[in-house]
């Protein structure tokens, strides 16, 4: 069981990957856009970030630059859950700094698979 | 009498004295060269005088003034070694002429014909003259037609003579170019070279390449390029040579303005994108929670209702393969999909396609004989890996799905030239022959039950087209439209040639 912080602004969505994870038996805290879960994360420094790209106020690029820049919260893996799936986006996400890049319509048992290894990978 | 050059025969042209007073006095009267006495003088060339013209064998009688006449001379008209007529003197007496006499009709027959021949060339001058008005005036009329035409249309025309100078601009040129003609006119084409900088480069060196050596101007040839202008406006411009059996004489190049199209075919590429992008969310979530219901995550389910959440489950995937390939093909005619080209291995990616299908025909329990064909050391070619994964992949796909189970799978993969050709040959429900043309065009799919029992976007096959043109190889198939006779996707990708 990890920590895990969301920031997804469609609430179904965002309620969608909630569910899986606990579902999968992690402990969740749901967040809607880049800069509230900036402030959840120097909060509860979670185990790994899963973050949409496009949200209001701090697009997720953007959050996960800012968590790299930060000393206690720069190991912590973030990944990118996004309909935007053209190779440049892609490689944006990569390059600021995120673990992995996945995108939508996504499955749920393959996300909690995919977080499973991820947090294997990161010895959590 | 005059001798006509058409139709060779002597006719009866003018007369003075007492037969000019009749009107029979021998109009239309017309001999042969060697009939009658006149006939006789001018094949003979040779003046004559007759004392009595009723005791001479060549005498022919015209049907009134021949009985009058009894005395005659008849003198050849000679101009130079040509004899152009006759000139004949009759009187009624008989025995009245004398030597004397001939020999003054023989001088003044000479004189009359030098006068004759004169009035002869001087009627054929006029007449060249005259024609060759006729003909000024027409081309005059011909080329301000044509000017009003190359004026009146609203693609701009520009022309370069031999010597690659610039003979003829119209107005539209210049609106379209944004240079006054007398910037143009007179120059050479270099002077593009600073205006539009690197983008007419191809224009240019290809009328270069034509005016060094017109051979190798193939007739079909069309040049196009897309030009960006200095005032942000795009040109389509169309090249041809002018070529005169083998004299290269200059050059015709048509420009477009078509700043307005690329800027719709823009427009419908990024609406098409965000429509795609939009109707992800809410198919992330479709998807996702049917998915969880599936998984019983929130609660046991019947079988019925797991039944249909299948069907629900395969038509958010239906709808996901839409999205994906509108997505695709907005961005490659976008011209926003780049190739990442590397070296590239056929036969490793067709044994992964195949692998794939092998998979496929067990997931869905349809049995299906795949196989390759590939020598073991094949030329790498040049391409982006994963594009050319999913060409082939797409094309094996399509061979799955439109042939029934325990159907043939063939993937040959052999040399032609300076290309590996690939074919994915199949024994299924084929191609019609009205269909075949339109097999790559977007949305069309053909309406066999087999195609229409299984989910497709009729834009797999567009998509694999462009892709395999990006990479400078060529697609086509062949079917003979026979259920069983299958159907051959075949393309083509050029071998890395070593420096």
């Amino acid at each position: 069981m990890a920590r895990i912080l969301i920031a997804e602004d469609e609430p179904d969505i965002r309620e969608l990957v909630a569910f899986t994870l606990r579902f999968a038996g992690h402990e969740v805290t749901a967040t809607s856009n880049g800069e509230e879960a900036l402030h959840q994360a120097s909060q509860i420094v979670p185990d790994i970030v899963i973050m949409d790209v496009r949200m209001p106020r701090m697009t997720g690029y953007d959050a996960c630059r800012a968590m790299k820049a930060d000393p206690i919260l720069k190991d912590i893996p973030v990944v990118f859950l996004s309909a935007k799936g053209q190779d440049s986006e892609i490689q944006t996400g990569l390059d600021a700094g995120a673990e992995e890049y996945l995108l939508k319509p996504f499955a749920p048992d393959q996300l909690s698979e995919r977080v499973k290894t991820i947090l294997s990978k990161f010895g959590k | 009498m005059l001798l006509h050059a058409e139709d060779n025969l002597l006719h009866y042209r003018a007369g003075y004295g007492y037969l000019s007073d009749r009107n029979d006095a021998g109009h239309g009267f017309t001999l042969k060269v060697g009939e009658g006495l006149a006939g006789w003088v001018v094949q003979n060339r040779e003046a004559v005088l007759i004392n009595d013209l009723h005791q001479d064998g060549r005498w022919m009688r015209s049907s009134a003034s021949g009985l009058d006449h009894r005395s005659a001379i008849v003198a050849p008209m000679q101009v130079g070694e040509d004899v152009i007529g006759v000139l004949m003197v009759f009187q009624r007496a008989t025995n009245f002429f004398s030597s004397d006499m001939l020999n003054l009709v023989r001088a003044i027959s000479g004189q009359v014909a030098v006068a004759i021949n004169n009035a002869h060339l001087y009627e054929l001058i006029r007449d060249q003259a005259e024609r060759l008005g006729v003909m000024l005036r027409k081309e005059q009329e011909d080329a301000s037609r044509s000017q009003a035409i190359l004026e009146a249309v609203a693609d701009g025309v520009l022309v370069t003579g031999a010597d690659n100078r610039i003979t003829f601009v119209n107005s539209s040129t210049e609106r379209i170019l944004a240079i006054d003609e007398a910037r143009l006119l007179g120059n050479p084409l270099d002077v593009f070279g600073g205006l539009f900088g690197k983008a007419a480069n191809a224009w240019m060196e290809t009328i270069r390449r034509w005016s060094e050596d017109p051979s190798s101007y193939q007739l079909g040839d069309t040049y196009a390029e897309q030009l960006e202008l200095e005032n942000e406006r795009i040109a389509l411009v169309h090249l041809a040579p002018v070529i005169l059996q083998n004299d290269f004489l200059g050059t015709v190049s048509i420009f477009r303005d078509i700043t307005h199209e690329v800027e719709v075919d823009r427009l419908k590429s990024e609406f098409v994108a965000t429509v795609s992008h939009e109707l992800r969310t809410p198919m992330t979530a479709i998807k996702g929670y049917v998915d969880i219901l599936t998984m019983g995550a929130a609660g046991a389910l019947t079988e019925n209702q797991l039944h249909f959440l299948d069907i629900v489950r395969n038509n958010i995937e239906r709808l996901n393969i839409l999205v994906n390939d509108l997505l695709d093909i907005s961005r490659i005619e976008a011209g926003r999909v780049t190739l990442n080209p590397q070296s590239v291995n056929l036969r490793e990616i067709a044994e992964d396609v195949i692998a794939d299908a092998l998979r496929r025909s067990q997931n869905e329990n349809k049995p299906m004989a795949l196989s390759l064909d590939a020598p073991a050391k094949i030329p790498p070619v040049m391409g982006d890996g994963d594009r050319v994964r999913q060409i082939l992949g797409n094309l094996v796909d399509n061979a799955f799905s439109y042939t029934p189970s325990n159907g043939t799978i063939r993937v040959n993969i052999h040399q032609v030239n300076g290309e590996i050709q690939v074919d994915v040959q199949d024994n299924g429900v084929g191609i019609a022959p009205q269909d075949q043309s339109r097999i790559f065009e977007r949305f069309f799919r053909g309406e066999h039950p087999l195609v229409l029992a299984t989910p497709g976007t009729g834009l797999g096959l567009p998509i694999v087209r462009q892709l395999v043109e990006m990479h400078n190889g060529r697609i086509w198939m062949t079917s003979t439209g026979v259920p069983g006779e299958g159907s051959t996707f075949s393309f083509t990708l050029p071998i890395i040639h070593n420096q």
